[in-house]
């Protein structure tokens, strides 16, 4: 049966539906994106951004260093935001599996993928001045320093203060009073 | 960046665009403070705070995400994606919704509740949806249970309970208006406006006006069923330290006309086709308190006003229920969870009656008191829960009735839930049961006789009973696919039957007439049983797909001796498959396309054919302010009738609709 277009005209109830079902519910027939970068993900990376208006480092040289150790859950939102701001920033982001390279780090976010070593990480660098990120439960006790968590489909985030001073991190009150909780005292 | 092409060529050159403005969201996120991407969803709410997955019932939650990509404008609509559940559109404005079977009697087993609101009409023992005409974008999510809910929900929570929550106060700020149309002459238009008492205080009042068209009868004529309604409302939630107070509004007003033969005299012609014009109004006002003790202890309180009235030349009702409802929720101990409350209503109605349908006596006031408690048992942390729960009533037509229910969840893994309920759920006796008489098409016998037969309730009606046996499963097969699935054996005693009685001679109103009475009781047994499944499939962050399958078969016996009257027609009403399949497409930023596909069985009791119906809507949002919605309603189906017979069924045909929003 040739395919023409009378012969379409004169398909029945049947193969319209199909034909519908087929416009309605095509298959994409080319290579598919691999899974784009979920919202939660680029809010977290626009706050990490953020909050380097917040902290104060001790050194006063202007080159912060964004790292991400495990597996990177950012894509690469954390290096768009940065350009978008400033082409020329000599801000930089750093993805690693190497636990040697993390010492240099400013920021240092900590993948979900990396939660049995959380423990001797932050203990390895807790007098090292990096502000340590993760969204791993429990972070901000353990002595991470910011803590991401997700509330009614919002995020928000915990912050151990005490753990930030203990390292030489000043973070502003203002980011403070934003945290959901601070730890104060050990 | 990869591209994603598809058959269709004009998609595939939107997508490619639309690759481009992915990263437009980033960049709004680069422009806000830190309080603002505080604000951002990145999630529904529902996926992560509600133990959803855990819940031991068949339960579908109907998202505002599926409102709005359904692009539908009434409830009924939105009910069609749950399986298990049957919708079929009788005309204009009116629709029988049932779960798990029992679509002649109208949702009678069905407790249909709004913000904690019931909405059944006991003396009809089902659900007007035409006045449950709540504004779309306003409803939060619809939590559909198909199966007993006796324990935890109130009155006649049988085979199902629908749940509709509104949107708070708080996420429906400042101003929207919204106007749709078809080509069949039907539109709606709505105002909301939302704003702020204080910073802990939100309220959103909102009008809204609907005309519809009638549409046509199967048979050719007009079913001549126009409505007009309009309705306006409150609503708002103050968050008082941790506890939170919501109070509700609304008033409606409508009418709608049907073309009828009333019955006007027991001689000849008996009947005249008139316009049956039927005035709807009521109103209602809620007031709900939540006191949270801690976070292992809350106390809920919550009390209603209802009037309903409905009045047209066959029937007039009009009711005033006034409701107090009060639950404590507590974690006692790791092992132990506890809810359990006390519900108190007083129901008072007066009637209208005409010569074809008698309510006796004509005013008559209810109580309804219930009491229940449930306990979660933790047999095995976050593995294995026992949940025994139990509900004590008390009506004023069954008297006293016990509603026990025992479920188990397990959760081999924490993707995969396992849950089995058995149950007994009771359909209290409704007014309709007891007191109604009402006569059919009069005719004249063989001997020179006016005779006509009549149904007339019984006092001392029995409740109808349900035992039900449930088992489901649950899984999230991978980061992008889920699945539910459900099986259910319902057992069913003392169902609504009748029994043919001696004729009699009745001489008011005149002319004498020779009645043949049925009379209402529950000598008619059953059974139904069934699976509903449910999958769902995020192909890409832009691709959501899903699919749902429901099949269920119905036998019922009338008991010994007994006259089986209604067993046939309950067993041939409610189709055997039926089947969805959705499809949605973020063609941008700005546009969507979502597709639907129906399949219903057919109904062979009524020369219903099976039909398939295919939908598509086009959702574009023009600026900040405007949005366009284009739709059309079954594209591909020839006419089709769902409910009714051949001479008054609706036909229901493709029909293009077109709303436009705006607000700010």
């Amino acid at each position: 049966m040739r395919l023409g277009v009378s012969t379409i005209y004169r398909w029945g109830r049947a193969q319209k539906s199909l034909l519908a079902i087929l416009l309605g519910f095509f298959v994409p027939i080319t290579a598919l994106q691999a899974e784009a970068i979920s919202k939660e993900y680029q809010v977290k990376a626009a706050f990490i951004y953020k909050f380097l208006n917040f902290v104060e480092w001790q050194s006063s040289i202007n080159n912060r260093l964004i790292c991400v150790y495990g597996e990177n859950p950012f894509g690469d939102s954390l290096e768009q935001l940065i350009q978008a701001h400033d082409q020329s920033s000599s801000t930089k982001v750093r993805l690693t599996k190497n636990i040697a390279d993390i010492a240099s780090c400013n920021v240092l976010f900590i993948s979900s993928s990396e939660k049995s070593s959380i423990e001797w990480i932050l203990d390895a660098i807790k007098e090292t001045p990096v502000m340590t990120v993760s969204d791993v439960e429990h972070f901000a006790q353990s002595g991470g320093v910011v803590e991401f968590i997700l509330q009614e489909g919002r995020i928000r985030f915990n912050i151990n203060h005490a753990q930030a001073k203990r390292a030489g991190i000043k973070i502003s009150s203002q980011l403070l009073a934003l945290a959901k909780n601070v730890v104060m005292e050990e | 960046m990869k591209k994603v092409c598809f058959i269709l060529l004009l998609i595939c050159v939107v997508a490619d665009r639309a690759q481009a403005q992915d990263t437009s969201y980033l960049s709004s996120l680069a422009k806000l403070d830190i309080e603002g991407l505080m604000n951002q969803e990145v999630s529904s709410v529902l996926r992560k705070d509600q133990p959803l997955n855990r819940a031991a019932a068949a339960i579908f939650v109907i998202s505002q995400e599926d409102i709005r990509r359904s692009g539908s404008r009434s409830i009924p609509e939105l009910l069609r994606m749950v399986p298990g559940v049957t919708v079929k559109r009788e005309s204009t404005g009116t629709y029988q919704v049932t779960a798990r079977g029992f679509d002649s009697n109208g949702s009678s087993k069905l407790l249909v509740l709004i913000d904690g609101r019931s909405v059944y009409s006991p003396v009809f023992s089902g659900v007007f949806w035409d006045v449950q005409d709540i504004i779309p974008e306003d409803i939060e999510r619809i939590e559909v249970i198909r199966g007993p809910g006796a324990v935890s929900w109130g009155e006649n929570a049988v085979n199902g309970v629908i749940n509709i929550i509104t949107k708070n106060s708080k996420d429906t700020q400042g101003f929207r208006a919204i106007a749709g149309t078809n080509n069949k002459s039907s539109s709606t238009t709505s105002i909301t406006y939302g704003g702020e008492i204080s910073e802990d205080s939100h309220y959103r009042i909102f009008g809204k006006y609907s005309s519809r068209d009638s549409l046509k009868l199967s048979s050719g004529g007009d079913s001549d069923a126009d409505a007009y309604f309009g309705r306006a409302g409150f609503r708002m939630d103050s968050k008082i330290e941790d506890d939170e107070l919501t109070i509700l509004g609304d008033i409606y007003n409508g009418d709608t006309t049907q073309s009828v033969n009333l019955l006007t005299s027991f001689e000849p012609p008996f009947t005249e086709r008139v316009k049956n014009e039927t005035d709807l109004s009521g109103g209602s006002f809620v007031m709900k308190y939540r006191h949270v003790q801690s976070k292992d202890s809350e106390i809920i309180g919550q009390v209603y006003y209802d009037r309903t009235n409905r009045e047209n030349l066959q029937f007039g009702e009009g009711r005033d229920t006034y409701d107090v409802d009060v639950q404590h929720h507590i974690t006692a101990s790791e092992v132990h969870d506890f809810v359990y409350g006390a519900n108190f209503r007083v129901t008072s109605d007066s009637f209208n009656e005409s010569l074809g349908v008698q309510v006796e006596p004509n005013a008559r006031t209810d109580t309804i008191a219930n009491f229940f408690l449930q306990d979660e048992i933790t047999v095995e942390k976050e593995r294995v829960s026992v949940i025994p729960g139990i509900k004590l009533g008390y009506n004023d037509y069954s008297q006293f009735n016990f509603q026990p229910a025992l479920k188990l969840v397990w959760t081999p893994t924490k993707k995969q839930t396992v849950w089995s309920s058995i149950s007994r759920a009771v359909r209290s006796p409704a007014r309709i049961d007891e007191d109604i008489k009402a006569y059919g098409q009069p005719t004249i016998g063989s001997s020179g006789n006016v005779e006509v037969p009549a149904v007339f309730g019984t006092k001392g009606f029995d409740a109808e009973e349900l035992y039900a046996y449930e088992l489901g499963y649950r899984s999230q097969l991978s980061s992008t696919v889920s699945m539910d699935i459900a099986a259910y054996y319902h057992d069913y005693d003392d169902l609504l039957s009748a029994s043919v009685g001696d004729p009699f001679i009745e001489e008011t109103p005149a002319p004498r007439h020779l009645v043949f009475p049925l009379y209402l009781n529950n000598s008619l047994n059953g059974s139904a049983r069934g699976i509903e499944t449910f999958f769902n499939w995020k192909a890409t962050e832009r691709i959501d797909m899903s699919a749902g399958y429901s099949f269920i078969t119905l036998g019922f016996d009338p008991d010994a001796g007994a006259a089986d009257l209604f067993g046939d027609t309950l067993e041939n009403r409610t189709p055997h498959n039926q089947a969805t399949i959705r499809a949605h497409f973020k063609l941008s930023d700005r546009a969507e396309l979502n597709a639907v596909a129906y399949y219903v069985d057919s109904i062979p009791d009524q020369s219903i054919p099976s039909y398939i119906r295919t939908d598509l809507h086009l959702g574009y949002q023009i600026s900040d302010a405007w949005v366009i919605d284009v739709a059309a309603q079954n594209l591909t189906s020839d006419d089709h009738r769902e409910a009714g017979t051949q001479e008054n069924g609706s036909k229901i045909d493709r029909t293009y609709f077109l709303k436009l929003t705006y607000g700010f």
